[in-house]
């Protein structure tokens, strides 16, 4: 499974064990806990432009990392919507009747979904999506802007790590220092976290908490 | 003697929507309507695909009603338009390709030919970049003289701004509210989104047949839209300054944002 991750991270030019992709994984905690959500997913554009595949799960049961790799054509479901759109969509879920069954079967059905595109300048690199479980409800216009926020500090991981790359390249094979790399990071990482903080609309509590979580998870 | 605007037949819009109101031809700009939906069934007028072609964008219509959706988002929209407005006539304008991508070229020539055709209302369930602020101000102002309605939404996800053309003053622009009804909206004071529509988990027809759930200011615009339908059909003579008096006059407040 960690194979195929790598393959899909790839395609952001990150690598599976990197700052970066633990940063990705890290702010999918955050957003888990802020919304709140049961599970929170990121889909890599796949080359092509095409169709969205998922490199990361996170919350859930250890049966939903079986969707890394999985493909979702862009304009299909919400999160296909969310990427055509470029605009975060919420809503209930809908499934053919064939899918329904399938559904019932594996456990719960989620209750809700919400999908929010990744986007650096005007190129689609990836969507994040979260879903709830019964009896929690349908995401709220207030949720879909803070998910959003989540979307765009994710796509900035993606963009600095471009960045740095063509840094990189301009510099010969010799890549940056390793600590001015992670102070660079953590600048940008500080700026827009408070942001986040800043946009969280009244309820800065949970976004404090789930800092505080982050905080733990990097020690 | 015009008639005072504030001589409606009406004094709400679930009234309104009761009465027998002229016809008023609504385009919606999206992904594309399936027409063959059972709760559109009657309700669109024509179908049209804005095609980027070498020579420039070009506008081509569809022989026969069909199942014109690449994404389904179009399909839901149209579908709160024709919920909230019985005297809508909708005219399906596809700006996507088949693969569901846009451009903002296809788009600016969708509009401009919806305003240049005579259409009363349009609805622009997206939002583009500052980039294309000054086209679509050009377009708006045309539709303005024409007396067109165009109905715009809020981003979603506002982060840089509140997405053109709904920050343009010559809209009617549109945030998602919860009012569990398609006959209210929400006036504000405040900013530069005046109406605040029904876009918390509504329900809207699927473009793959039945019903689903949505929430966003797409679902929102439509159904402001739609009471801008109903108005245009009590009085065809309003103008867009006259539409907006009346939904602010006709709607409540809406609620501050949160601090």
């Amino acid at each position: 499974m960690d194979d195929i991750a790598g393959r899909v991270l790839g395609h952001l030019g990150l690598a599976l064990k990197s700052d970066e992709s633990r940063v990705l994984r890290l702010l999918l905690d955050i957003a888990l806990e802020t919304l709140p959500a049961a599970e929170a997913s990121l889909l890599v554009a796949a080359p092509g432009g095409r169709e969205l595949v998922f490199a990361m799960t996170q919350g859930g049961a250890k049966a939903n990392r079986k969707l890394i790799g999985q493909r979702v054509p862009l304009g299909s479901g919400i999160t296909g919507l969310a990427a055509v759109s470029r605009e975060v969509q919420a809503g209930v879920p809908t499934f053919t009747p064939s899918k329904k069954g399938a559904v019932k079967r594996a456990g719960k059905a989620p209750s809700a979904v919400i999908a929010a595109p990744m986007l650096v300048d005007d190129e689609l690199v990836g969507v994040l999506t979260a879903v709830r479980f019964p009896p929690s409800g349908t995401f709220q216009t207030r949720e879909l802007r803070v998910f959003g926020q989540f979307a765009a500090v994710a796509a900035v991981v993606v963009e600095q790590r471009r960045a740095i790359r063509g840094l990189e390249v301009l510099g010969g094979a010799k890549p940056l220092a390793a600590v001015t790399e992670r102070e660079a990071a953590e600048q940008e990482l500080a700026t827009v976290v408070a942001e986040l903080v800043a946009k969280s609309g009244g309820r800065t509590d949970r976004v404090v908490r789930a800092l505080k979580a982050f905080g733990q998870a990097f020690e | 003697v015009r008639k005072p605007i504030e001589r409606l037949a009406a004094s709400s819009f679930v009234e309104l929507a009761r009465q027998k109101l002229s016809p008023v031809v609504v385009a919606v700009l999206d992904s594309g309507v399936n027409a063959k939906h059972p709760a559109l069934s009657g309700r669109v007028r024509s179908q049209w695909v804005v095609e980027d072609t070498p020579r420039g964008p070009r506008v081509r219509r569809l022989r026969r009603l069909a199942d014109n959706d690449v994404s389904g988002h179009g399909t839901c929209v149209a579908g709160m338009v024709a919920q909230t407005a019985p005297n809508a006539e909708i005219v399906d304008v596809r700006v996507l390709d088949v693969h569901a991508l846009g451009s903002a070229r296809t788009l600016l020539a969708g509009f401009r030919w919806a305003v240049l055709h005579g259409v009363r209302v349009v609805n622009l369930s997206l939002a583009c970049k500052a980039e294309y602020a000054a086209e679509l101000h050009d377009i708006c102002e045309m539709a303005y003289e024409r007396n067109a309605l165009v109905v715009a939404a809020r981003r979603n996800m506002p982060l840089v701004d509140d997405g053109f053309p709904a920050q343009l003053s010559s809209c009617v622009s549109v945030d998602a509210g919860r009012f569990g009804t398609n006959h209210e909206v929400a006036y504000a004071p405040r900013g530069r989104i005046e109406f605040v529509g029904n876009g918390v988990d509504v329900t809207t027809p699927s473009a793959k047949g039945g019903t689903q759930v949505c929430t966003g200011t797409s679902f929102a615009t439509p159904q402001v839209a739609g009471l801008c339908a109903l108005l245009a059909g009590a009085r065809p003579d309003l103008r867009p300054f006259e539409v907006k008096t009346l939904l602010k006059r006709m709607g409540r407040d809406a609620a501050p944002p949160p601090k």
